[in-house]
């Protein structure tokens, strides 16, 4: 299956669909299962360490106390500790592009959150654009895939990107150390939505920020003179679009290496991702990064 | 120089056709597309000077287009510059003919030095590739030099002095125009007219004839009226008299004039005239007695005008021999005012102090026929005879025969049947009864004041010579004009008052009243001295202050020849002009002798004794005091512009030597301009 496939929106239009997909393209990916690299207490042990005060003593190696004197604790590899945490921005501005980037965005998400429930972890999901922020907080729960691919497709890209306090109040409630995955275009009024990235750095988030950009926002390919509406103010500016090109263009690469350095300093891994690049570079990505924690 | 012009004028119409871009830009003009983008952060904030950049970009496009369509239209009316430079690059050769006009105006104020003047710089604008004639219109037209280059024109110039008589422009320009036609090269010709402009030069301009591509430039001397007033006329007027002619030319300012006229060099006689702006008028003068002879007469006034050339005047008068005339009285009256041609004589000989036309007496019947054998008198007056001795009739009928002038007068004592046997065959009228009655004062008769033949009334045309219809007539006869006679004069109700017969060589008049004042007051009225000098001079045939005291006088540009007689043919005369000096004339076939007059003034033919024998005056045309001219606008209006026979294949030359660089300029201009308008147009500027 070609990136190209994947992503033609009408395919993606509805639920069966976008989970078949997402769970397609996850299953093409994934060549195997992989350890979680987080260490628990499950049933595959993988090392010893000494004894501190708390520890469930069900845990102690009580052989090895027996032979040293020293109480170990025995650990386990653990392949469900992992809370993954999506923001999926549901602003206007995502509403753009050939191929589309929210429909793009939705099934990044989507397969995102295949992959995490495929590796035991829990993943959540959270929308937010305009006044809506709707959010399915990170469960192992058996259906919470199901759910969550439901929340995916009744989303609807439209309104302004603001970080409203129901967004922020979810960020705060984000306690457990976890993953964070957030899909967006950056283009919101403000440093909103870097607020949300800084707290949910804050939180001890592990952040990972996929750019979602378009070719035309990208390239900017455009000739003549036009009435540029904002997808998510309605607000009208003319534009000569061959003049204005190269003016454009350096300033979104501006924009995008503001973005990056930003992120770098927030040790946020950024990616940018043009709709019309295949899937599977975002989620090796996100594999990389996972695999790295 | 160059002109720029256009071999399809109609065409230029199409320049119409530069609206064009600016309708199709106004037909295709768009509203922007409206484009829904996903954000406007980085559109704000757009750079204004690039708007500017692309209007003024915008605005270039549309004017890069409207001057293509421009030189294409120019280009196909094949525009070509007169006098440019040819296809090799040489300058090519300029042809100048010079019109100048000479004649006797141009000496008014500094004309004629800025004639000369402008003449120079227009030569210093040409190099000596180029060619000049030279054409000067005076009383002749002359072509003074053909085609030289313009440093031999110079000194043809320095020569060049303005004439004394008129000048005919047209004839300087079809010169001219023969000139152009005959050059060598096809190169355009430029006609170049200096001139007053005097109105009266440019009559027959209508008749001149260019070709389209000569240019005629007029260079317009005179630039406003100048005041002038001239002595427009020098004649006998009467017996002794002269008439003097002035003339205000100006139309704004009043003048008066001071002036001499001065006979033979002698005292002048002094006089001042008043002349109101644009007034013409006449002063008489007597320059005293003047003996019989040749004499030379000068007006000199002092105008301090424009053209002092108009200020003199000159006439040469041939004082005639007085002619002798017999009053035949039938007797001797002790006093002399008793004699019934008392007034007739008195009339013939008004003052003492006068020049004598004519040498009276008296003479009584008994006499006429004795004198008559040894002596010729011009004119014999007969007075109303009351017995005519039998064999004065022959006599008289002899006289007349032979020449003489014979009036016969009427009255008191004349008895009708006497008279027509006793004149029978001399008298031109038969005698009828006598009408009107002296003791009845109403009745009474005048002439008419419209006579149908007015030979003896000549002197009395205008007005102010006296009205002939005063003079009151109480008695007459009834005539009946004989066979080949001819009423000269009728009385107010048409009846004959004078009736003449030619008869031999002479003439025999019959006046229908009395010699005195017994049938007519006549003799008591101003008008009754040139009456009876008017018929006099009509039975005589002779009038001495008409004819050879008239003077002589001629306008420059008019011949100058003295009639010097046929038996002197072949030989040459001696002939002395104003200034005295003396030259020889051969004398033509016809007996006269033609002189090449060179300053105004008295011309004197001589006898081989060195006194003069004929004299004429020459005069500056009156026509050159009238300073009025036209404008150049109405030259040029005049001159036909007709392509001349030939001149096709010039015109086809003129096209190969550089009118045709034009248009391929031009083209080539576009093809540069229609490439950069593809550049700017296909250029996106931020």
């Amino acid at each position: 299956m070609t990136a190209s496939d994947q992503l033609d929106t009408a395919w993606l239009s509805s639920l069966g669909d976008l989970s078949l997909v997402a769970k397609s393209v996850v299953e093409g990916f994934m060549s195997g299962l992989h350890r979680s690299p987080f260490l628990g207490y499950s049933t595959e042990f993988a090392s010893y360490r000494q004894y501190i005060q708390g520890d469930n003593l069900k845990h102690v190696d009580w052989k090895v106390w027996g032979r040293t004197d020293e109480l170990y604790v025995k650990q386990f590899e653990d392949d469900t500790n992992l809370r993954g945490h999506i923001f999926l921005d549901a602003s206007g501005s995502m509403n753009f592009g050939e191929p589309n980037k929210f429909a793009y965005a939705r099934l990044l998400a989507a397969a995102l959150a295949c992959l995490m429930s495929r590796q035991h972890d829990a993943p959540g999901l959270t929308t937010f654009g305009g006044e809506r922020v709707e959010t399915l907080p990170p469960r192992s729960h058996r259906n919470q895939i199901d759910d969550l691919l439901i929340l995916l497709a009744n989303s609807k890209a439209d309104g302004e990107t603001i970080a409203r306090p129901e967004l922020l109040q979810v960020v705060e409630t984000m306690t457990r150390r976890g993953i964070a995955v957030v899909i967006s275009d950056l283009f919101g009024t403000g440093d909103d939505l870097l607020e949300v990235l800084r707290k949910l750095r804050l939180q001890r988030q592990e952040v990972l920020l996929f750019h979602i950009v378009s070719p035309e926002e990208m390239d900017f390919d455009l000739g003549g003179e036009f009435l540029m509406e904002d997808s998510e103010s309605g607000e009208v500016i003319p534009v000569h679009a061959a003049s204005f090109r190269q003016e454009y263009l350096k300033r979104i690469e501006q924009f995008c290496g503001a973005t990056a350095t930003t992120c770098d300093k927030l040790e946020i891994d950024y990616r940018r991702l043009r709709t019309d690049q295949p899937l599977e570079d975002a989620l090796t990505f996100y594999f990389e990064e996972r695999m790295a924690m | 120089m160059s002109n720029l012009l256009f071999n399809n004028w109609l065409l230029l119409g199409g320049l119409l056709a530069v609206a064009i871009p600016v309708i199709i830009h106004l037909l295709l003009k768009r509203r922007p597309q409206r484009l829904r983008f996903s954000t406007l952060r980085f559109f704000k904030d757009q750079d204004e000077s690039a708007k500017k950049r692309r209007r003024l970009r915008n605005l270039l496009l549309l004017s890069l287009r409207m001057l293509l369509v421009a030189l294409l239209v120019l280009a196909f009316a094949r525009p070509y510059l007169m006098g440019s430079a040819n296809a090799s690059g040489k300058a090519p050769r300029r042809y100048v003919v010079g019109v100048v006009d000479r004649s006797a105006s141009m000496r008014a104020a500094d004309h004629w030095q800025r004639t000369i003047d402008f003449l120079r710089e227009q030569l210093k604008d040409l190099t000596e590739n180029d060619r000049v004639a030279l054409v000067a219109c005076g009383d002749t037209t002359d072509v003074l030099s053909e085609w030289v280059p313009p440093g031999k024109i110079k000194p043809v110039l320095d020569e060049l002095k303005p004439g004394l008589g008129g000048a005919q422009l047209a004839a300087g320009l079809t010169e001219a125009a023969g000139l152009v036609a005959s050059r060598e090269g096809s190169e355009p010709a430029t006609v170049l007219l200096v001139s007053d402009l005097q109105s009266h030069s440019c009559g027959g301009l209508k008749n001149v004839v260019f070709s389209p591509e000569t240019e005629l430039r007029i260079e317009a001397i005179s630039e406003r009226e100048l005041d002038n007033v001239s002595i427009t006329e020098l004649k006998p007027s009467g017996p002794g008299t002269f008439a003097v002619g002035f003339q205000n030319w100006s139309g704004k300012s009043s003048r008066t004039i001071r002036f001499d006229l001065v006979a033979d060099g002698g005292k002048p006689v002094n006089s001042i005239v008043l002349l109101p702006a644009g007034v013409k008028t006449n002063v008489v003068l007597s320059p005293g007695n003047l003996a019989p002879g040749w004499h030379q007469l000068e007006i000199h006034a002092q105008s301090n005008d424009a053209l002092d050339l108009d200020d003199d005047r000159y006439l040469a008068v041939n004082v005639p021999q007085p002619l002798v005339v017999w009053c035949v009285e039938a007797g001797h009256p002790a006093k002399e005012f008793e004699q019934e041609t008392f007034f007739l004589r008195s009339a013939l000989s008004p003052t003492d102090d006068q020049t004598p036309y004519y040498l009276a007496e008296t003479v009584s019947t008994s006499e006429v026929f004795g004198r008559l054998q040894k002596e010729s008198p011009a004119l014999i007056l007969l007075s109303g005879l009351h017995v005519v001795p039998p064999e004065l009739p022959a006599a008289l009928q002899r006289f007349t025969e032979q020449g003489g002038g014979l009036i016969l007068f009427v009255g008191e004592s004349v008895r009708a049947d006497r008279y027509n046997i006793d004149w029978h065959g001399l008298l031109p009228a038969n005698l009828g009864r006598v009408a009107g009655d002296l003791e009845v004062p109403e009745e009474f008769w005048h002439l008419s004041p419209d006579q149908t033949d007015d030979r003896l009334f000549t002197v009395f045309r205008g007005s102010e010579n006296g009205d002939i219809a005063q003079p009151f007539f109480k008695r007459r006869f009834e005539l009946i004009p004989g066979e080949g006679a001819n009423v000269l004069a009728i009385f107010g109700d048409g009846k004959p008052f004078v009736i003449a017969k030619e008869r031999g060589r002479g003439r025999v008049v019959l006046v229908n009243t009395s010699a005195d004042t017994g049938w007519n007051d006549w003799p008591k009225r101003r008008t009754f001295v040139p009456w009876v000098h008017s018929l006099a001079g009509f039975a005589t045939g002779q009038t001495p202050w008409l004819d050879g005291g008239a003077g002589r006088a001629r306008e420059w540009g008019t011949p100058l020849v003295f009639e010097a007689g046929n038996s002197l043919a072949g030989q040459t005369v001696t002939v002395r002009d104003p200034a005295g000096e003396i030259s020889k004339v051969t004398v033509d076939n016809t007996g006269g002798a033609k002189v090449s007059p060179t300053r105004l003034g008295v011309y004197s033919l001589l006898d081989e004794s060195g006194k003069v024998r004929e004299q004429i005056a020459m005069n500056l045309p009156v026509a050159e005091s009238a300073l009025d001219f036209l404008s150049p606008a109405e030259i040029q209006s005049s001159i036909k512009r007709v392509q001349m026979a030939g001149q096709a294949g010039a015109i086809a030359a003129l096209m190969n030597v550089g009118q045709k660089e034009l248009w391929r300029i031009i083209l080539g201009t576009g093809l540069v301009l229609l490439l950069a308008e593809s550049l700017l147009a296909n250029r996106t500027w931020a």
